[in-house]
This record gives C-alpha cells, sequence and structure tokens, in this order.
C-alpha cells in the first residue's frame, strides 16, 4: 500500500485520478459544441444519441458476440449518422430559423423519446454488472502508470486520446476547410448562405451526421464507465457537460477540452483534501456533505450566473428572421360567435357527461386517475405561465412542486398544521424561492435560463431533499413523507370524491388567477416583452419585474399543485413525482398539446394520467368493443410509448409553438369560420 | 394592477379560512401511529417451521402431471367433498394425521416417539365463500406487480420474483392446494417504475384478487393497498413504507436503519481487520444513516472484538459513482484501511472493487456487500471480488438446510426455470407467508382474516429467515428501545471465492439477543435445526 503523500504529491494525484472522468466530460462537451456550431441546437438530446450507439455497441457485442470492429462500426459509424440523417431531414431543416429556446425544446423531447425509442425496439434493458467491454483489447485490465503515482487504463487512455484527437481535428475542420466554413455560415443564415451558391441542406446533413457520429463514438467510449447502461446516465452527463461547453461559450472546442477537464480535476481535488480537511476543521463538514455531490451542478450555476460574458452571449439567429412572419393570435380570439357559442356548450356539456360518468361510475382507480389529471393540470399551469406567458423555459417545476409537497409534510409531521393552510404556505415558499432564484437566473435568458434551472433542479435533488426540514431526514427514513388529507368542519377530504372536488376547485381558482393575469397589467406586459424587449422598455417597461412576478407566480402555482398531488397521494413520493429528470416530461407534455392556454394545461394533464390506461393499455376500445377480449393483440403498449409519443409532439413545437392541439383548433376554427361565414353571405 | 390586488385579497382569504381547516384522521397519511400502539406482548409461538410442509419427501415436480380434482361450478363442495389431492404424493408430502384413537401409552418403559401433529388438519377442507375477492370454488387468485421494465438496477426483479410465487403455488397446488382451491396469480403487473401506485389502484380496483404481492422499486401503491385491507407481501426493501401499516408483511423487516449492530464489527475481526471504512451514497437517506449506523457499531463494539476502529468514513458519494472513487480509494489506503462496509447498490461495489484493483490493494482490503447476492453478477466479474463477504438476508443457497421448504424451494424454482436467486427466494417466501395466513385464518377466510391471524403469529418460513413476530414488528424500531425489534439479531453471511459463494459460518446465522445491544459472543444458529 501507499502511504499517505506530501501535499503536493496529493494534489498530483487528485488531478491525474480526475484526468479520466474530467476526459469524458471533455468528450461530452465537445460533442455539444461540434453539434451547436454546425447546428445552432443546444441538443441536449446528444445523451440520448450517446446512449443509443452505447446500447446497441453492448448488444451487438455483448449479447450477440459480434466482434468489437464490427460492433463498433455498425453503432458509431453507420446507426449513429443514420439518426444524425434523419433527424436532421425530418425536423431540424425545418427548423433552422426558429429561436434558440425552440430548438431546445424539440431536443429536450428527442432526449425523453429516443432512448425509449431504442429500448421499445431493440427490446433492451440494463443489466446488472454487464458491463460494455472497451474497443482497446484488454481496455479495463491493462494499468499503465507514467508517472508511479496513478495508474490509467487501456480505455481511459484511448478516451483521452480520442478527446485531444477530436479536438485538433474539429478545430482543423472549422478553421482550415471550406466545409467547415460552409457548415457555420449555415448556422448563421442558411437563407443567406444558398445566396452564395452553398447547397445549405447538403451541408446541414453532413455536419448532422458528423456530430451524431461524434455522439456515437463518444458514446460507446464513455460507456464502460458504466456498470449497467441507463439513458438518464447519458442525460446527467449532458447536464455536467453543460458546464464544460459553456467555458468555451459552446463555440470554442479547446476551450471545452480544457472546461472538461478542469470540471474533473476540481471534483477530483475537492474529493481529495475536503474529507481530510473537514475531520480538523468541523466547519468544513457541512461543505463537504453537500458540495461534494452537487459539485458539477454548483459548478454550471455558477459559471452561468458569475460568468457575466455568458449572458451577454448573443444566440445565433438569421438576419433574414425579420421577413417571418409573427406567431398567429390563439384560435379563441378569432372565433366566430357562433363556433365560440357551440364550443362553449360542448365544453359544458362534455364536461357534465365525463363528470356524472366519473361521479356515479368511477371506481377507485378511475378516481385516482382522474384526480390526478385535475392535479396535474394545476401544475402544468404553472408551465403555461412561464413558457406560455413569459415565453421563458423553467426546468425547475417539479423541484417547485416538490417545496409545495415537502411542505405540507414538514408542517403536518412537525405541528400538526392544517393541510391546506400548509399547501397554501408551500406555494408561498416556492414563490419566494421562485422569486430568488429569477434574480440571477433571469439576466441569461433563452437557454441558459432553461439549463440554470435545470442545475438548481439537480442541486436541490443532490443537496436540498437530503435535509431532515426538507425531505424529513430520519423521521422520512422510519416512516416515509406521508401526508394526511384535509378536513374541513364536516367534510372529510380523505373520501376520493370529496378530494375530487377540492382538487377541481383549485383548478378552477388557479385557472382564474391565470386568465387573469394573461389578462392583466402582468400578462400584457409580458407580451410586450415577447414582441420586443427593446421597444417594451423603451416605453418603461421593466422586463425583470414583470418576468420574476411570472417566475415567482408559476413557482407558487406549482408549488400548490405538489401539495395538492402529495395530499391525493397521501405521501409526497418525491422520487416518483419530482425528480429533475421526471419533471422535464411535465414541459415535453404541456409544450406538446398547448403551453399557452389554460385548456392546453387541462388536456396535458388529462392525457399525463389517462393517455396510459385509455389508450395503451385498451381501456378505452375495450369499453367501445364492449369487452376486453375484442381487444387486439397489439394492446396493451407499454406506458413507456408515452414518452416516444408525446416527445415526438414536442418537437412539433418549433413550428407550431401554441401546441399541436391549439394548432389543430385554429385551423378548424378557420374553416368553421370561413364555411359559417359562407353561410351568412348566402342569406338573404 | 385591481386584477392583482383582488387575486391577493382572495388568495389571503383563502389562507385564513385554510388556517381554521383541520387534518383528516383517517387514511394512510393521518399521523403515524405511535410505537406505544403496537402490542409489546410476546406473540404465541406459531411458526411455519412448525407447519408440516406439503412435501417433507418432495418428489421431482410435475406442475401439470397432478392437478388434484377440483370443485366445479355446478357441483361446489362441501366441507365432507373436499378434494383429495393425489393419494401418493399428499402421504409423502403431509405429515401423518396423529392416530387419535390409540389410547396412549401408560408405562415409561419405552420412549414415547410422538408423531408430528399437523397444526393444520383442515388444511383441505373445501367451505363454499361468497364475496371474498379472489376466490371461487376452484380458485385462489392474487396479483403480482413489481417493477420489471425501466429498473435501474438492472437486476431481475419482477420476472424472478414472479416465478418463486409460481413455483410455490405449483408446489402447493401439486398437494392439493389450499382449502380445496388452487393457487393462481391472476395479475400480473409490470409497474414500469413509475406506475405502481396506479397498478395498485388497478388491484384495488378489480378486487378479483384475494392478495397482492409486490417486488418493485418505488413502493408508491402500498399505502392504497394497505388501506384497501389487502394483505400485501412485499420484498421488503422500503421498510418506509411497510412499517405502521398492518397489511403489509415482508420477508424481512429493517426495523432500524440507524441502530447499531453487532454483525458488522464481529465479521470485520472474523476477517482479520483492524481498521474499517464506512461508504455509502448521500443521495439515499437509508444509505446514509445505515453508513452512519455502521460507523457507530465499530465504535461500539470495536474494542470487544480485538481493537477494530473506524478509519474512514464517506456518506456523501454520488449514486452511480459518475466521478468514479479514486481519491476516496487513495484516502482509504492512506488511513491504512483493511476492511470496506459500504452501504452501495452492486454495481456501485463492482466500481469500487475496480477502482481498489487499479490502486493495487484489491488482494488487501476485504469488502462487505449489503446488495450483491447475484451468482451471475459474481460469476462476470471474474474473480475481482473474491475474498469478499456478502450479507444475505435468508438462509444462503450455499448451507446445507433440513427446512422442508428449502428442499422443496430447490426443486420447484429450477424446475421453472428460475435461478437460486434472492428474488425468486423472495417470491417463495412470500407466497408461502400468504399460504401460512390462510392456514392460520382457517377454512373460512376472507382478506382481514388473513391480515388478523398473521399479525398474531411469528413467522419463520421453515426456518429460512429471522423469524419475524408479526404482532409487534410492523412498528419501527427506536435505537435503544427492543419492543419492536427481531427477537434475535442475526447476521448471514457468504464469502466468495473463485466468483462464487462459499460458506464459512459453522451455522446459517450467527445472533445476539435482541433484548439488548450489550456485546457478548454470537450463537451460531439454525432456525431450521
Amino acid at each position: 500500500m501507499s502511504g499517505a503523500g506530501g501535499f503536493f504529491e496529493d494534489l498530483f494525484r487528485g488531478l491525474l485520478q480526475g484526468t479520466p472522468p474530467g476526459a469524458v466530460y471533455a468528450l461530452v462537451a465537445l460533442g455539444f459544441v461540434l453539434t451547436y456550431k454546425t447546428s445552432g441546437v443546444f441538443n441536449l438530446a446528444f445523451g440520448a444519441q450517446a446512449y443509443i450507439s452505447a446500447a446497441m455497441y453492448f448488444k451487438a457485442h455483448t449479447l450477440w458476440g459480434w466482434p468489437k470492429w464490427a460492433a463498433l462500426v455498425v453503432s458509431a459509424f453507420v446507426l449513429a449518422p443514420l439518426i444524425g440523417l434523419v433527424l436532421e431531414r425530418l425536423i431540424f431543416r425545418h427548423l433552422r430559423t426558429a429561436s434558440a429556446v425552440s430548438k431546445l425544446v424539440v431536443a429536450l423531447g428527442l432526449s425523453v423519446a429516443l432512448p425509449e425509442l431504442f429500448n421499445q425496439a431493440a427490446r433492451f434493458t440494463a443489466v446488472a454488472g454487464r458491463q460494455i467491454t472497451g474497443i482497446i483489447p484488454d481496455g479495463a485490465s491493462v494499468f499503465y502508470d507514467p508517472f508511479g503515482v496513478y495508474r490509467f487504463n487501456r480505455d481511459e487512455l484511448a478516451m483521452m486520446a480520442v478527446a485531444l484527437a477530436a479536438t485538433l481535428l474539429l478545430a482543423a475542420l472549422f478553421r482550415f476547410t471550406m466545409i467547415g466554413l460552409a457548415m457555420r455560415a449555415v448556422v448563421e443564415s442558411p437563407r443567406m448562405t444558398e445566396l452564395s451558391g452553398i447547397n445549405a441542406d447538403r451541408t446541414s446533413a453532413f455536419a448532422w451526421a458528423l456530430s451524431s457520429t461524434f455522439a456515437g463514438l463518444a458514446g460507446v467510449l464513455i460507456a464502460p464507465r458504466f456498470n449497467s447502461l441507463l439513458s438518464t446516465d447519458f442525460f446527467t452527463l449532458v447536464v455536467i457537460a453543460v458546464a464544460a461547453a459553456a467555458v468555451g461559450k459552446l463555440v470554442s472546442l479547446p476551450r471545452a477540452l480544457l472546461g472538461g477537464l478542469g470540471l474533473g480535476w476540481l471534483i477530483a481535488v475537492f474529493n481529495t483534501f475536503l474529507p481530510r480537511w473537514s475531520g480538523d476543521h468541523t466547519w468544513l463538514r457541512p461543505f463537504q456533505e453537500n458540495l461534494t455531490p452537487s459539485l458539477p451542478f454548483v459548478v454550471l450555476f455558477a459559471i452561468l450566473v458569475l460568468w457575466r460574458a455568458i449572458g451577454r452571449e448573443r444566440e445565433a439567429s438569421d438576419p433574414l428572421s425579420g421577413v417571418d412572419p409573427p406567431p398567429p393570435a390563439l384560435a379563441a380570439l378569432a372565433r366566430h360567435p357562433k363556433l365560440t357559442l357551440f364550443t362553449r356548450l360542448f365544453g359544458v356539456g362534455f364536461i357534465a357527461v365525463v363528470g356524472s360518468v366519473v361521479w356515479f361510475r368511477a371506481g377507485v382507480l378511475w378516481m385516482h386517475l382522474v384526480t390526478t389529471a385535475v392535479i396535474m393540470a394545476v401544475i402544468y399551469l404553472s408551465v403555461t405561465v412561464i413558457t406560455g406567458m413569459a415565453g421563458q423555459i423553467s426546468l425547475c417545476q417539479g423541484t417547485f412542486a416538490a417545496i409545495g409537497g415537502f411542505t405540507i409534510f414538514q408542517m403536518a409531521d412537525r405541528f400538526n398544521m392544517s393541510v391546506l393552510a400548509a399547501a397554501l404556505l408551500g406555494a408561498g415558499v416556492a414563490a419566494a424561492v421562485g422569486a430568488v432564484l429569477s434574480l440571477p437566473v433571469l439576466r441569461l435568458g433563452g437557454v441558459w435560463l432553461a439549463i440554470a434551472t435545470l442545475a438548481f433542479a439537480f442541486f436541490f435533488d443532490a443537496v436540498m431533499v437530503k435535509f431532515s426540514w426538507v425531505g424529513g431526514g430520519t423521521t422520512a427514513l422510519l416512516t416515509g413523507t406521508r401526508v394526511p388529507r384535509p378536513l374541513v368542519g364536516p367534510i372529510d377530504f380523505a373520501s376520493d370524491r370529496a378530494f375530487l372536488v377540492l382538487a377541481v376547485v383549485v383548478l378552477v381558482i388557479v385557472s382564474v388567477v391565470v386568465i387573469q393575469l394573461r389578462e392583466g397589467t402582468v400578462g400584457r406586459t409580458l407580451t410586450a416583452l415577447r414582441g420586443s424587449e427593446v421597444a417594451a422598455a423603451s416605453i418603461g417597461i421593466s422586463a425583470a419585474r414583470a418576468r420574476i412576478i411570472a417566475f415567482a407566480v408559476s413557482a407558487a402555482i406549482a408549488g400548490l399543485g405538489g401539495a395538492l398531488l402529495s395530499m391525493h397521494q397521501q405521501n409526497v413520493n418525491y422520487s416518483t413525482n419530482f425528480g429533475p429528470v421526471n419533471a422535464l416530461f411535465w414541459l415535453v407534455i404541456v409544450v406538446a398539446l398547448g403551453a399557452r392556454t389554460v385548456e392546453g394545461a387541462i388536456q396535458a394533464g388529462a392525457a399525463f394520467a389517462l393517455f396510459e390506461p385509455l389508450i395503451l393499455k385498451g381501456d378505452l376500445l375495450a369499453w367501445i368493443l364492449r369487452g376486453e377480449d375484442h381487444l387486439p393483440g397489439l394492446l396493451p403498449i407499454s406506458g413507456s410509448w408515452r414518452l416516444v409519443l408525446f416527445g415526438m409532439m414536442a418537437i412539433q413545437f418549433a413550428r407550431h409553438p401554441e401546441g399541436l392541439v391549439e394548432h389543430g383548433k385554429r385551423r378548424a376554427s378557420a374553416r368553421i369560420n370561413r364555411w359559417l361565414e359562407a353561410r351568412e353571405g348566402a342569406a338573404p | 394592477m385591481f386584477r392583482v390586488r383582488r387575486t391577493i385579497a382572495v388568495l389571503g382569504a383563502a389562507v385564513v379560512l385554510a388556517a381554521a381547516c383541520g387534518n383528516s384522521p383517517s387514511g394512510d397519511g393521518a399521523a403515524p401511529t405511535p410505537d406505544t400502539a403496537a402490542p409489546t406482548t410476546a406473540a404465541p409461538v406459531t411458526t411455519a417451521a412448525d407447519v408440516p410442509e406439503p412435501d417433507a419427501v418432495v418428489e421431482a415436480p410435475e406442475p401439470d402431471a397432478s392437478e388434484p380434482d377440483e370443485p366445479t361450478a355446478d357441483e361446489p363442495a362441501t366441507t365432507e367433498e373436499a378434494p383429495e389431492p393425489a393419494a401418493d404424493e399428499l402421504d409423502a408430502a403431509e405429515a401423518p394425521e396423529p392416530e387419535t384413537d390409540d389410547p396412549a401409552p401408560t408405562t415409561t418403559t419405552e420412549p414415547v416417539v410422538e408423531e408430528p401433529v399437523d397444526p393444520y388438519p383442515h388444511r383441505h377442507d373445501f367451505v363454499p365463500l361468497d364475496g371474498v375477492p379472489g376466490v371461487t370454488v376452484d380458485e385462489i387468485r392474487v396479483a403480482v406487480i413489481g417493477t420489471g421494465k425501466n429498473n435501474i438496477l438492472g437486476t431481475c426483479i419482477l420476472p424472478c420474483f414472479h416465478t418463486g410465487i409460481q413455483a410455490y403455488f405449483d408446489y402447493v397446488n401439486d398437494a392439493g392446494g389450499v382449502y380445496g382451491r388452487r393457487l393462481v396469480i391472476g395479475e400480473l403487473l409490470d409497474d414500469e417504475l413509475g406506475f405502481n401506485q396506479q397498478r395498485s389502484l388497478e388491484v384495488i380496483d378489480g378486487n378479483n384478487s384475494l392478495a397482492a404481492f409486490q417486488a418493485t422499486l418505488l413502493p408508491s401503491g402500498w399505502g392504497p393497498l394497505n388501506d384497501a385491507g389487502i394483505p400485501t407481501f412485499t420484498w421488503n426493501i422500503h421498510s418506509a413504507d411497510s412499517v405502521n401499516r398492518d397489511a403489509i408483511f415482508g420477508s424481512f423487516v429493517i426495523g432500524c436503519a440507524g441502530c447499531t449492530q453487532r454483525g458488522l464489527p464481529w465479521l470485520a475481526a472474523h476477517a482479520g481487520a483492524g481498521r474499517v471504512a464506512l461508504l455509502g451514497y448521500g443521495v439515499s437517506e437509508t444509505s446514509k444513516v445505515n453508513t452512519q449506523a455502521s460507523a457507530d457499531s465499530i465504535r461500539l463494539y470495536g474494542a470487544d472484538v480485538g481493537g477494530l476502529e473506524v478509519a474512514y468514513v464517506n456518506d456523501d458519494l454520488a449514486f452511480g459513482l459518475p466521478n468514479g472513487i479514486g481519491p476516496e480509494v487513495t484516502q482509504m489506503i492512506d488511513a491504512g484501511v483493511d476492511f470496506i462496509a459500504a452501504s452501495m447498490d452492486l454495481n456501485g461495489m463492482l466500481t469500487l472493487a475496480q477502482e481498489l484493483e487499479r490502486q493495487g490493494v484489491r488482494d488487501q482490503i476485504t469488502m462487505l456487500h449489503p446488495n450483491t447476492y447475484d451468482v451471475d453478477f459474481v460469476a462476470a466479474a471474474g474473480g475481482l471480488l473474491d475474498g469478499d463477504y456478502v450479507l444475505v438476508l435468508f438462509v444462503p443457497f450455499e448451507y446445507q438446510s433440513s427446512s422442508p421448504l428449502r428442499h422443496a424451494y430447490d426443486q420447484w424454482v429450477p424446475a421453472h426455470g428460475g435461478p437460486t436467486a434472492e428474488q425468486t427466494m423472495a417470491g417463495w417466501i412470500n407466497a408461502d407467508m400468504l399460504v401460512t395466513g390462510l392456514l392460520e385464518a382457517g377454512p373460512e377466510f376472507d382478506r382481514q382474516a388473513i391480515i388478523d391471524s398473521l399479525n398474531r403469529i411469528t413467522y419463520g418460513a421453515g426456518g429460512l429467515i429471522n423469524p419475524i413476530d408479526w404482532t409487534r414488528q410492523h412498528t419501527a424500531v427506536v435505537p435503544g428501545v427492543f419492543d419492536h425489534a427481531y427477537a434475535q439479531e442475526c447476521v448471514s453471511y457468504v464469502r466468495v471465492e473463485q466468483g462464487s459463494f462459499v460458506t464459512f459460518l459453522p451455522e446459517p446465522w450467527m445472533c445476539w439477543p435482541g433484548d439488548t445491544d450489550a456485546w457478548s459472543e454470537p450463537t451460531p444458529t439454525d432456525f431450521a435445526g
């Protein structure tokens, strides 16, 4: 055994130990920068692409017994570029002039959909302990100790070499070749590039094939570090690597490399010295306990918030985008009066019929599902406020909802407080946290704001939940985070029917608040800001104030919804309900269906809770066919297809930011309007 | 601004009204039952180990070959018409009936050989039952819920758990079933990690299952099942979700993750260790608390076992060890660690072993694994885990056991294509617990009768587990208070040699008195003996 060395020897060893994970971050950061430079997409789906190639390599080599080279060629050099080409042709070619935020949402949808699509199509599941064997022979078992301090295995050396070589080659590609210049030009303005005689489509396709190949290669190289292959691990890796990419402002490959390595070194040095020092200095102990597991997310958050240059970076935008038409108004605002009347009558009738069926016929399962749909609609209204009205992407709505849930757990457990009062308190706490969070991150705007909120969600998950005054600590360990239902006078909401009524009442109130907000000063201010921030500022509108209000209100609604969900389930169930990756799906499903309207949020809530049992499981079809015996053999379909379908639907966000349902409504309304007007015109 | 003020005013009024409200006293989410609420008296000594299993001499399993005569719907059997299982098999499987007509011997010149008494002579008595969910004239149907798809551990959970239950059901059905009815898995539901509550509500709503079995990673449905009064048998790795719930049973009980334990210091001393490191994940409260409890155990008993010391503690590791564990291993080496006890999943333990190997100390540091009792996993590690110890929560397969339940397992589970693994054993034991509850409840059973009957006994799975006294072990254990603890604090370990598990203890269990935490030498114990 080696003994304890001096400070510098320990420091040197720590740096060496941090190099392999640093190379992992660097590899992902390089891929991230490559995608951004060649497509203008803040590609959070990079991890999903890397995962698919890694899983394909695992399946081909480990399960099917293919030779390594054949598995590598198929997974990284055939499948990966093919995915890139398909994505470019079907999705991103049509989004070149879309805003960076729109592209981010599309990438989020893909990050949710692609891994599940592969898992379902290839019937792939993680297997404990069945590691990927690296592409180098004896990659994990042959070690080299170049400095006599720490040994690297062949896989790690290969990964480091690829990261370095990729940096040099890609930098040379962009600097010295025509195709490199053309790729950057297409990102800047495809229309102007085509005026110069460059085929933008072909260039863009090559860029996507190149970046996807890199994602595939990175996936295969990184995978031996995991003892079981999970897409969520790759996603988390991408979030961490964003910090490294941010060092290079998403455009500098050498800085991304250094950022990745620096992150690995920083974590290793922290892990080397902090535990040792905290033994002598107890005041360091809380830092060690809380900082160590969350360091990547703290670094990411700190870079985004403290590095002023990040906020000043302007997103790549097409100079000709000004000629694009503005987004159309909501369908409801352009409806014929008769159609409006009919729509409202139909809505009332539909609610009456469905409500009656649920009230009189639903058993415990459907009562639970409908209540869940109503509560999720409340939570999704928070997305309506922050994304639909303010035009910002927040990826920490699950965290705000968790704050509401934990507040009622704590208040009921410690002080036996009424859970209804605690729910309102939870909404207030969430609003306060949202407002405080918004102060540093709102300056960022766009994709950086989204990433900062995601870093906050991971930080909450890694650090805050552990505190006994948040997650319950030992109390939760012994008895869980159980929450009672409310009691109001003689009405005991322990009854599922009574609780559904409460949830509906809350939904109605929150919907009214959101509509009031949208039609009031704040909503109009936000609309003005979405149109032109500069113009809005010129007439005295404070962008910061309006957005802080939007952020706080959105957080309050999410907190209230989270509290309600915890009451409904009689348990906070943090991991199931509010984890940062779980909550990504919330945004995906809302933007897929309609982020700008209350109806969109309600439809998203219904889809979240009811799509799987009604459609995928086949209950609706069974009801129509009068029995499960008549269902086709295809049913039931795995609930995971929900992720695929709504992830794919979110892809439409860039073309239809109002959501698919709203888009459909608008088209239908336009046709009916024309028909009604024609009838009125024809009438004597 | 008027709208905002009006909204604020409305919300303010709502706050005042809400503050005047209370919380429902009913429902699972109500304030947890205080410890003192549970009975603290000793349970009647009735264990499944006393139950003559249907196969004292187990024949080769032929699940399909020997269906018992079953009553039909048209001809409901009566108690007198109870279906007779295949005579030869049942004779071999069941303990002989006591010959009550014979007078007891009056002289003492010869030793009296007492015939074993079947405590459940009514096990094949058929009584028509109306309105008992999941029970028909010829079947007792249950639901099995677990994590199949999206299993983040990558281990065999639902398929293996299901195999264990199905194998046990076929084994019992082969000997005539219970109360003239066959045991049937009527619903097999994959919660796909995130749908446990929904699947549980499907079972409640369908009302077609007498009982439920659960092996899941996120147990959000246990509360509703308990509240619905459905006896639920679980792979109980979620103590917080089973405690204070009288209808939730498991093949083991984690009564107190934060309590000190004598097994760890004893094992470390047995392994010849002197300086111990404790590792855990920061993100998991269970892992974190267990790591601190392990450190406390070494500190408390270290002197008693020959001078063990805590050399390194780290309960802040990131789940999955995404940054590796190089610096931590270096520090452990510097601290002179020769034994590591880690509260981590099996994948994390493999990563740790790989780092130890890299830093050249794998053969100098022994590890204790809490979750690595997986033959295939250890074999795939290719000797990397050799010399380590693995905690097992039932009698490990490597020990010879006289338990008839184990003999039956050894024959029936492989015959169903299942691995001899923790999950199949968990399913097998849980299925046995249901049958024990049925037999205890009597032929006129229902859900509540099963729950009540199990909560009156101590269950030991024929000696395969440390017996659980269900009269008092539904309640969480508080450090220093032993009212709800196991009667004996027992541990069972195996050692890894050449990529497989081997025994090293004289008996499957090493036990200490459960009513004190004072140090004493452990007693080798075989509950089946």
